[in-house]
């Protein structure tokens, strides 16, 4: 068997164990794709948007959305041939999505030739940790292909470099303008650097048009469904609505001094140094010493070609981490270019360890080596894997089949399938298919469950923060005469916020307009009849 | 280097003296000449001309710094014409380098500072390309003197036009550089585009395109034989201009909403100077100086300042002309007569370049600017030729012509002293004044001529001295003449603040408008954060003033409006009246001509015929004549039968020059459509004592008559003085809508307003419709009505946010240009640099530097240094963090989250997060570089 087909068969293998990892274990966000309880908000807005599209809504103009068409559309093309499920969700966000960015995670892991085991260990934490999908992976792989543009002769390499910052943009805006900044600094080094500037201007040309390819095609697509200029628009909103003041879901940063303890106890020293908190300034650490170590290398004129490919991914990651500050709950999502630098240094620390004769030297590479694994295990410890809950796949096979409508092969528990059921229940008994609701609360995979359209845009209310959208929806409100505005007492209040403390006018109009009437842990609203 | 430190050596010293003179280089006493002003004493102001610098340059510059300093991009004016384009009119200088100055450091250091740097880069630069083109050192000197005493660029000095021209010596000279250094070339290419950026930046389109023409001219003449090169300079020109784009196409989208491109292309012949001013090139006071005792304007179209703009002393032009015969076959005298023939027939609109100023865009450049490159060219020449003059007129004028010479002056002498003492005895004083000043002047430029041909006939051109006697000579027949002509005043007279002004500040926010005189005009209204209707930035959006004239269609000598109409100023949210007169009477033009002025020294008898019942005052038009004058007029109102009815009298230090004045009489009851009669007495007058009315050629005075208005007219007076009189309007809104309105927040580009309306109603703002307005309804984008006046648009019924921001395409059009030249700049820049010598020999000099440390250094020696570093350098941010703890105020926002809630302002997070991390970095690394420095040491 030649080199080659080894090869092939080793990464078909790979990718067959990834799958399977990620259909039974998921990623550190669910239980599994086909077991737990299903997260109303995060699983929640792909089933509200799928099931508004499916009714003819668009997205932006009838449906608003943070993330870009690329990152949403497959979803409803999925659901347009197999229905709506919270499974297929599961299915395309939590394999499909995680399978392709561990994918474009391994490509740049073998362009920076890590060892096979590091590689391996890599593509586990990657997997695990929740929120790992191609929103990061996007960005990896736009690094990538615009590196190898640079490198590679070849303008193929240019043209699906155009391609990957593109799509970037049409997956997610913030990651689209994370990596086109970076790339950008890389293409205006190479402009300065390169001996033959023809050349690269000749790869920027091709890889301008075909970045002007993809978003003209998006413009006819989006023009003739008529969404365009609302897709700008709220683009551009959510740039500055989620930079500034104006953001719906954010708190303070975890302040160091105050977090420390008050005791000289060892225990609680560690814990202090290992807390959750505390991660988020050791990886702004990690981040300085990286910056650091390339500042060394570029001084002492020991930089390798792929330095510039990994000092790139860093800046990815810093950028990225940018997110934390005034988003720290989103640390996970931030990881995957941490761990790929992780697997980058650990490559050099143990060829040192194991090449070198020097006391000293071991000590401190095994010292380093040390800190980078336990970093990674307490990330493991955090978003481990329901390894003992996997115990209870073979029941799945018969519970799933009474879960509510709309769930799909997906086994819940019982409290969250009755809920469901209750809320599925009472919508059928006194709605028309035509009617709309809205839920009050952050809870839009009841849209799905209910296969009701919302009178509003917003699905999730919490982001309708602001003034102007608070009257937006209030407006709707009105204007819809909605018959029933559903509110789960117990649904969970993003940072302590409610909904109601959010939305007051919406509030006042619901209080001075509808009747209430309770239902489980629900108030139904009921608009008063004049 | 060593032009850098020249440079800088210069800005330096520039910069000290700068910091320790007193008072303001700013001349507010112009501000007299409006009665509110001096209500109290009225004093002459020292120069009539000084008016642009005090009326629209420092309250641009002064509004400019109160929004930066703010933080704000001041891309709107919302204190003149209800909120007019900022940023996009060049005159406001918000990207202006002397500018920068001024928003950076306190007035008074910048009004000095910024006017020594002009004069400064000026002369230097034109010292520099003499000296480059193949001057002498010391001649250069000379024509640097002469340029920078020049007419032009003294009597403009505080206007943007100096701020762009003072670049034509920089991009001559880099011009110059970057064909002899062709090894560095790059390097004056590139300075070539920042010069040319900072030109357009510096404030003044026309003189601009006069840079880029005569640039493009001189390096046609210049480098026609070498066509890369010349292609090379033009692309770098090029490159220039797209840089400022960012403020170009704004200025440009004005431009073409403006009025005033219009107005400029409709005229003939008003751009360009009268041929009789070329006696000004000799004798520049022969009609006058407005510094001095005497002026006058050459034509009724011009001032001193447009016909002096090509003086540069008869010595130096005589000489000029001298040497270019001489010297006619040398190239570059070739060149740079030609450019003086050139600029010279455009100023003056000649035949056969009269056919060149009507074409398209030159026709509304204002050529007869172009004097001022017929001035500096002609010191150019005197400096090229100067040798060669000197040795001819050592070779051609023997002692004999001397003598003669001065025996003519000195008869010239004799024969003004004797016209003096006998001839002038019986003309009136002032007359006798004017004809001693002209002959005076006439002396004077013909006895330091005569000394400019002696130093240069007897002083050893070749000693080192010799130069400081002939600056004195060029400085005899230029700075002396000009000394006063801008001059420093106190930091109290720096715009004071009147009573009427005190009383406007006091009220709520409003605009005003000012009826009949002067009060507190357009612009200078910013320095009070006042709102003014009016605007008068040289552009005015078009619409909005066709709108405002149809409204207002009576306007005096100052454009003011003479009578406003309470619909008329609804219309135009106008709140606030300040006028010379009580509106609330019913005025009557009894007498509307005022073609000529006459002396007011005997009496005047004016017919009128009663219109009304209540005879409540009159208003003239009046001349003080620039001076204080101590008489007084009685004013009475006599019936047919002569009796008089009532009287009242004015003090003639009252009276303004072009001024209305309002005359209050004693209420007397008059019968409607009978004769009656106005006698004006004035008492107390002699030859320099007496004021003068403007009226007709009969001598029968401008005249209006008020009478009692029994009607309510809708205005409450809130403040009068001896000057004005202020109103509130009643029922005049900025904001109208149909429904509840309340403004959630408000700046100039941004007005957030919530409403709620039962029914669809209209929102309208009073801020002109222009485009780069834009409605967002609920945060949606919403229609704009485009046809109206002002912002406006249709409310659906409900409560809504309703956003107004300005956001225009151009500016964001100019700031991609901008950006991507400005890289394709920088990448050039970089390329070269690796080429460069001084490069080469750091990048080798670092090879050889890191082939030793490596060997020196071990990995982990690095990372111990580095977390030693990491650590020293988090706790001394810890230190600093908590030492000097930095408060932030709450952002402005109507957001309900856990930051809102909590009243936690989220850019504090940004700051500690960006500050922390790069103080961390930068300590780390200079722990690091001492660590390797020390053990390279070892």
């Amino acid at each position: 068997m030649d080199m080659e087909k080894a090869k092939k068969i080793i990464c078909i293998a790979e990718c067959f164990v990834i799958i399977l990892f990620l259909f039974t274990f998921g990623s550190g966000a669910v239980v599994s794709p086909i077991f737990g309880d299903i997260n109303m908000i995060d699983e929640g807005q792909f089933g509200a948007w799928v099931s508004h599209m499916l009714s003819g809504e668009h997205l932006y103009k009838d449906i608003y959305a943070a993330y870009g068409p690329f990152y949403i559309y497959p979803l409803y093309i999925f659901s347009k041939i197999f229905g709506p499920s919270v499974f297929l969700i599961r299915i395309v966000y939590i394999v499909l999505n995680t399978f392709l960015a561990v994918l474009i995670a391994r490509a740049v892991l073998q362009k920076l030739t890590i060892r096979y085991g590091l590689e391996l260990s890599t593509l586990f934490m990657l997997v695990i940790v929740p929120g790992f999908g191609m929103r990061q992976g996007i960005g990896l792989l736009s690094i990538l292909l615009s590196f190898q543009a640079m490198e590679e002769k070849s303008y193929r390499w240019s043209i699906a470099a155009g391609i990957s910052l593109a799509t970037a943009f049409l997956v997610s805006s913030e990651i689209g303008i994370f990596t086109t900044t970076i790339c950008g600094f890389f293409f205006f080094y190479k402009l300065v650097t390169a001996e033959k500037m023809n050349n690269v201007i000749k790869k920027l040309f091709f890889l301008l048009i075909s970045i002007a390819c993809i978003f003209l095609l998006v413009f006819v697509w989006a023009n003739s469904e008529g969404w365009f200029s609302d897709y700008i628009y709220s683009t551009l909103d959510d740039l500055i609505i989620y930079s500034g003041i104006n953001i719906p879901n954010g708190k303070d940063f975890p302040h160091a001094l105050q977090l420390m303890p008050s005791t000289w106890s060892i225990i609680e020293w560690i814990k202090y140094i290992v807390s959750k908190e505390m991660l988020l300034y050791w990886l702004f650490f990690f981040y300085l010493t990286t910056f650091l170590y390339f500042f060394i290398r570029m001084i002492l004129k020991i930089s390798k070609k792929k330095d510039i490919l990994i000092f790139l991914i860093a800046l990815y990651g810093f950028f990225l981490s940018i997110i934390l500050i005034g988003r720290n709950g989103h640390f996970p999502f931030t990881l995957s270019p941490v761990f790929i630098l992780f697997a980058y240094f650990l490559e050099s620390l143990l060829q040192t360890f194991k090449v070198s004769k020097k006391k000293y030297e071991k000590l401190i590479s095994l010292t380093l080596i040390s800190i980078i694994c336990l970093f990674s295990f307490r990330i493991v410890l955090i978003y481990r894997p329901h390894f003992l809950k996997v115990l209870s796949i073979p029941h799945v096979f018969f519970e799933a089949k009474n879960s509510p409508k709309y769930v799909g092969f997906v086994a819940i528990s019982p409290v969250q399938a009755k809920t469901i059921r209750t809320i599925q229940n009472f919508v059928e008994k006194n709605t028309k298919d035509t009617d709309t609701i809205f839920f009050f609360n952050n809870e839009p995979m009841m849209y799905l469950f209910v296969r009701r359209t919302n009178p509003t845009r917003y699905d999730l209310p919490e982001v309708a923060n602001i003034k102007e959208k608070r009257l937006e929806v209030l407006n709707d409100l009105i204007k819809d005469q909605t018959k029933f505005i559903i509110d789960d007492t117990e649904a969970w209040s993003v940072d302590d916020i409610s909904n109601r403390q959010r939305l007051p006018e919406v509030t006042r109009y619901i209080e001075g307009n509808y009747e209430k009437k309770f239902l489980d842990n629900f108030i139904i609203y009921i608009r008063k009849e004049n | 280097m060593k032009l850098i430190k020249r440079i800088l050596l210069g800005f330096a010293a520039f910069f000290l003296v700068s910091l320790f003179l007193p008072n303001y280089f700013f001349s507010t006493d112009i501000l007299n000449t409006i009665p509110i002003f001096s209500v109290d004493t009225w004093n002459k102001p020292h120069n009539s001309l000084l008016a642009d610098p005090v009326f629209q340059f420092e309250p641009w510059r002064h509004y400019a710094k109160e929004r930066l300093s703010k933080l704000e991009l001041p891309f709107i004016n919302d204190r003149n014409g209800g909120g007019v384009p900022f940023f996009a009119n060049p005159q406001a200088g918000v990207l202006s380098p002397f500018n920068i100055i001024y928003f950076l450091f306190p007035r008074a250091f910048s009004l000095h500072f910024i006017h020594f740097l002009k004069l400064f880069i000026f002369g230097f630069f034109t010292f520099l390309y003499a000296k480059k083109i193949g001057v002498k050192k010391e001649y250069s000197f000379l024509v640097a003197l002469s340029a920078v005493s020049s007419g032009f660029f003294i009597t403009w000095l505080q206007w943007p036009h100096t701020s762009v021209f003072l670049f034509v010596p920089v991009v001559l000279y880099i011009t110059e550089r970057a064909f002899l250094e062709k090894n560095a070339q790059y390097r004056f290419l590139v300075l070539l585009s920042i010069s040319i950026t900072l030109a357009y930046f510096a404030g003044h389109p026309e003189t601009f395109f006069h840079l880029l023409m005569i640039h493009f001219f001189y390096t046609f003449l210049r480098f026609r034989e070498n066509r890369s090169f010349f292609f090379k300079i033009v692309f770098a020109s090029g490159i220039g201009i797209s840089v400022s784009a960012i403020q170009l196409f704004p200025f440009l989208e004005y431009l073409f909403h403006s009025s005033v491109l219009e107005n400029r292309l409709e005229r003939d012949n008003y751009f360009f100077l009268p041929l009789k001013s070329l006696v000004l090139y000799i004798f520049p006071f022969l009609f006058g100086a407005p510094h001095t005792s005497f002026y006058r304007p050459i034509a009724s179209f011009t001032n001193f300042q447009e016909v002096i703009s090509g003086y540069v002393g008869a010595g130096v032009l005589s000489f000029s002309l001298v040497g270019f015969i001489l010297k006619k076959t040398d190239k570059m005298v070739q060149i740079w007569i030609t450019v003086v023939a050139v600029s010279f027939l455009l100023a003056y609109n000649i035949w056969p370049f009269n056919y060149i100023n009507e074409l398209p865009v030159i026709s509304a450049s204002a050529n007869h600017r172009m004097s001022a490159f017929v001035s500096f060219g002609i010191c150019i020449l005197f400096g090229l030729t100067l040798d060669n003059v000197i040795s001819f007129l050592r070779k051609k004028i023997s002692s004999r012509s001397i003598t003669v010479i001065i025996i003519l002056v000195g008869i010239f002498f004799v024969v003004e002293q004797w016209i003096a003492s006998h001839v002038l005895q019986s003309f009136p004083a002032r007359t006798q004044e004017v004809i001693q000043y002209i002959a005076q002047h006439i002396l004077y430029i013909l006895i330091t001529s005569i000394l400019f041909l002696f130093l240069y006939l007897f002083i050893n051109n070749k000693k080192k001295y010799s130069f400081v006697f002939f600056a004195l000579s060029i400085f005899l027949q230029s700075t002396v003449l000009f000394v006063g002509y801008n001059t420093v005043f106190s930091k109290q007279s720096y715009y004071p603040v009147p009573r009427l002004i005190q009383k406007l500040q006091s009220l709520p926010k409003g605009r005003y408008i000012e009826i009949g005189n002067p009060s507190i005009p357009e612009n200078i209204n910013s320095i009070y954060g006042l709102h003014h209707i009016g605007n008068d930035d040289a552009l005015e959006i078009r619409r909005f003033k066709e709108a405002f004239d149809a409204e207002f269609p009576q306007k005096n000598e100052w454009k003011n409006p003479e009578h406003a109409s309470l619909p008329s100023l609804q219309k135009f949210g106008i709140q606030y009246v300040i006028s010379d007169y009580d509106i609330r009477f019913t005025r009557d033009v009894a007498q509307s001509k005022k073609s000529q002025r006459f002396p007011l020294t005997h009496d005047v008898s004016v017919p009128l015929v009663a219109k009304n019942m209540t005879f409540a005052g009159i208003r003239i038009l009046t001349a003080n004549h620039n001076r204080v004058n101590t008489c007084s007029i009685h004013f009475s109102l006599a019936d047919s039968m002569k009796k008089v009815l009532t009287t009242t009298k004015v003090q003639c230090s009252q009276v303004r020059d072009l001024m209305r004045h309002f005359v209050k009489f004693p209420e007397v009851k008059l019968k409607s459509g009978e004769k009656y009669q106005l006698i004006v007495e004035p008492k107390n007058i002699s030859d320099e004592n007496y004021i003068s009315l403007w009226g007709d050629s009969a001598g029968q005075p401008y005249l209006e008559v008020f009478y009692e208005n029994e009607k309510t007219l809708g205005y409450t007076l809130l403040y009068k003085d001896q000057a004005s009189y202020l109103f509130h309007v009643s029922s005049s809104q900025e904001i109208t809508f149909g429904g509840v309105h309340s403004i959630l927040s408000q700046k100039p580009e941004r007005i957030l307003l919530e409403t709620a309306s039962k029914q669809e109603s209209r929102l309208e703002i009073k801020i002109p419709n222009y485009p780069g307005w834009a409605v967002r309804l609920d945060g949606k984008p919403h229609p704009l009505n485009t046809n109206p006046l002002f912002l406006s648009s249709v409310i659906p019924e409900g409560q809504h946010v309703v956003e107004f921001s300005y956001k225009p395409f151009s500016l964001l059009l100019g700031a991609i240009i901008t950006f991507f030249t400005g890289i394709f700049g920088l990448i050039y820049i970089l390329r070269n640099l690796r080429n460069e010598v001084l490069i080469k020999k750091l990048h080798q000099n670092w090879i050889r530097w890191v082939q030793r440390t490596v060997k020196s250094t071990r990995w982990w020696h690095n990372v111990i240094v580095l977390i030693g570093g990491l650590i020293v350098g988090m706790l001394l941010f810890i230190a600093v963090a908590e030492i000097i703890p930095i408060r932030f105020m709450m952002p402005e926002t109507t957001a309900i989250n856990w930051y809102t809630v909590h009243k936690y302002p989220r850019q504090q997070e940004y700051f500690y997060f960006f500050f922390g991390f790069s103080f961390i970095l930068i300590i780390t690394i200079f722990i690091w570089s001492l660590w390797i420095w020390k053990k390279q040491k070892k």
